[in-house]
């Protein structure tokens, strides 16, 4: 993994509130080139919030934003070309509905990046090939399992060549059965050294597979260690009492 | 579920008291429909007009040349306005949907006018109203653009609910690919949205083809004005009312025919390929 220090994401003093509840309260937060980060918390603690702040899917209230150095455009058209620099990877997979699997990799970057229809097929078919569902080219989305719809959305995400990506609980909508496909792939792409920032409910990746584990309550960031400490060792009282509730589930922790 | 339908949908299935009763009342309202199919048909044959008088012209080809003539100027009416009210409808959808306030204000008022306002009145007005201002309308528009402008207003709310029901997801999606707001709505949203409202467009079209019946006010030539003058001409009312009747229900059962099997066809993503495969 290269560690070049350089910050790809980073959060200064990000507020948010919706009406009176205060999901996003003071959060600082840098993710370094080539860095998995992994937010785990309780539902409603303001992760997702956090995740679609960074490419503006939600709007903040104060703070900043930026994205290698630069603050978040608010809109028009610098906003949509720093969006295409980001990949997201959403629960519900979002794969357009009436397209083809192939032609939802080829959308964008025949749209947006204005790539040749013959080199955006050739990269569509490498990269479905990558995250194993190239026998599904043809078909569209509806007729996929969970774990295909998902595997192809993240291929999606990358044929925009992405600096980062975000995965906002990218596992949760899915069948027990395809979660390990699913982060099989992330985890091929994260020891590719891509930028990562993930919101998941999978402790076993986050150990495994993140630089550091951030855990979030309540709107704010609670606690912010290396995977080996936060799990072996959590230092706040909320944190313990999540693990310990999420093993209490899942006994192979 | 896929191949379920609204009755089974809506109800459970029924159990073997419900089938003996469902038989019998059926058999009761099939009985009780053919008795009155009786007596019409007994009062026809009373009242003489199921006299050959009435009845023989049908065999001349002039007859069914004339309103065949009347057929054509009526389908040619209604896809014409039906087109039209479709680009005007999603015009005005367009405008609703725009972030300028100005422009949806003008779009919901231009909407909730011409769903409010009758037919008869936009025939009125381009029949009595425009030609005062100087502008030649042959007859043909003067049914066809009323027609249509009464029905665009009804095609925009029909194009925006399909726009509503894309989900929210989509849109998330292609803007985080880099998609601005016009692209994203033509190659992402509209595709989507159209699917959900073919079988209301369809429903629109019925109702502009029934709309132009109107078209004798205009002494526009179809269907139902080239049957006024066959009614003249033989003095046969009943008899000819009938077959056009029948005429128009043919077209537009067809018609729903079509939206149904469009709406199977596209409703679920997919489903035109997995019969194929």
């Amino acid at each position: 993994m290269t560690e070049n220090n350089q910050p790809v994401i980073e959060l200064r003093q990000v507020n948010k509130h919706f009406g009176d509840l205060h999901v996003l309260q003071d959060i600082s937060l840098t993710v370094k080139k080539g860095e998995v980060v992994v937010i785990i918390g309780p539902s409603g603690s303001g992760k997702s919030t956090l995740c679609r702040a960074i490419n503006r899917l939600e709007t903040i209230d104060s703070g900043e934003i930026l994205f290698e150095g630069e603050p978040l455009p608010r809109e028009g058209k610098e906003l949509a070309q720093m969006r295409a620099k980001i990949g997201m990877v959403f629960q519900s997979f979002n794969l357009f509905a009436h397209r083809t699997i192939l032609d939802n990799i080829t959308l964008a970057p025949c749209d947006v990046m204005k790539a040749s229809k013959k080199n955006a097929r050739q990269e569509a078919m490498r990269l479905l090939e990558r995250v194993g569902v190239a026998d599904q080219a043809g078909k569209v989305p509806a007729q996929l399992s969970g774990g295909q719809q998902q595997r192809a959305a993240i291929a999606r995400a990358l044929a925009m060549h992405p600096k980062a990506m975000l995965f906002d609980e990218p596992t949760s909508a899915l069948d027990p059965e395809m979660i390990g496909e699913v982060l099989n792939v992330m985890t091929e792409l994260a020891q590719d050294g891509m930028t990562m920032l993930v919101v998941t409910h999978e402790m076993n990746f986050a150990r495994r597979v993140a630089d550091r584990v951030i855990f979030m309550d309540g709107g704010r960031i609670v606690e912010e260690n290396t995977p080996e400490a936060f799990f072996s060792n959590p230092k706040t009282q909320r944190a313990k009492g999540f693990l310990s509730s999420v093993r209490m589930q899942d006994r192979e922790l | 579920m896929k191949n379920a339908t609204i009755r089974e949908f809506l109800y459970e299935a029924p159990g073997p008291k419900t089938r003996k009763r469902v038989f019998w009342l059926t058999a009761a309202a099939m009985l009780l429909l053919m008795g009155l199919l009786l007596m019409v048909v007994h009062r026809f044959y009373v009242t003489g007009q199921l006299s050959g008088r009435y009845w023989a012209f049908f065999g001349k080809a002039t007859t069914w040349r004339f309103l065949g003539q009347g057929l054509l100027v009526t389908v040619e009416a209604a896809v014409t306005g039906a087109l039209i009210s479709f680009a005007l409808g999603f015009l005005l959808m367009r405008g609703r949907l725009q972030k300028n306030l100005l422009l949806r204000w003008i779009s919901t008022g231009v909407i909730e006018f011409t769903r409010g306002v009758p037919t008869l009145l936009f025939i009125y007005f381009f029949f009595l109203v425009v030609p005062q201002t100087g502008w030649k309308l042959s007859a043909f528009w003067k049914i066809t653009l009323p027609c249509a402008i009464s029905a665009c207003g009804v095609v925009a709310e029909a194009l925006r609910g399909g726009v509503n029901a894309v989900p929210r997801g989509q849109t998330e999606a292609a803007l985080c690919l880099g998609y601005r707001e016009t692209k994203l709505f033509y190659r992402i949203v509209f595709p989507q949205a159209i699917r959900f409202v073919i079988p209301s467009l369809i429903a629109e079209l019925v109702i502009v083809l029934k709309d132009t019946t109107f078209a004798s006010i205009v002494s526009c030539a179809d269907l139902m004005q080239n049957a006024k003058v066959l009614i003249s001409n033989y003095d046969a009312l009943l008899s000819i009312y009938l077959v056009v009747a029948v005429i128009y229900i043919l077209i537009n059962f067809l018609l729903n025919r079509l939206s149904d099997r469009l709406a199977k066809r596209t409703s679920q993503p997919g489903a035109a390929e997995r019969r194929a495969a």
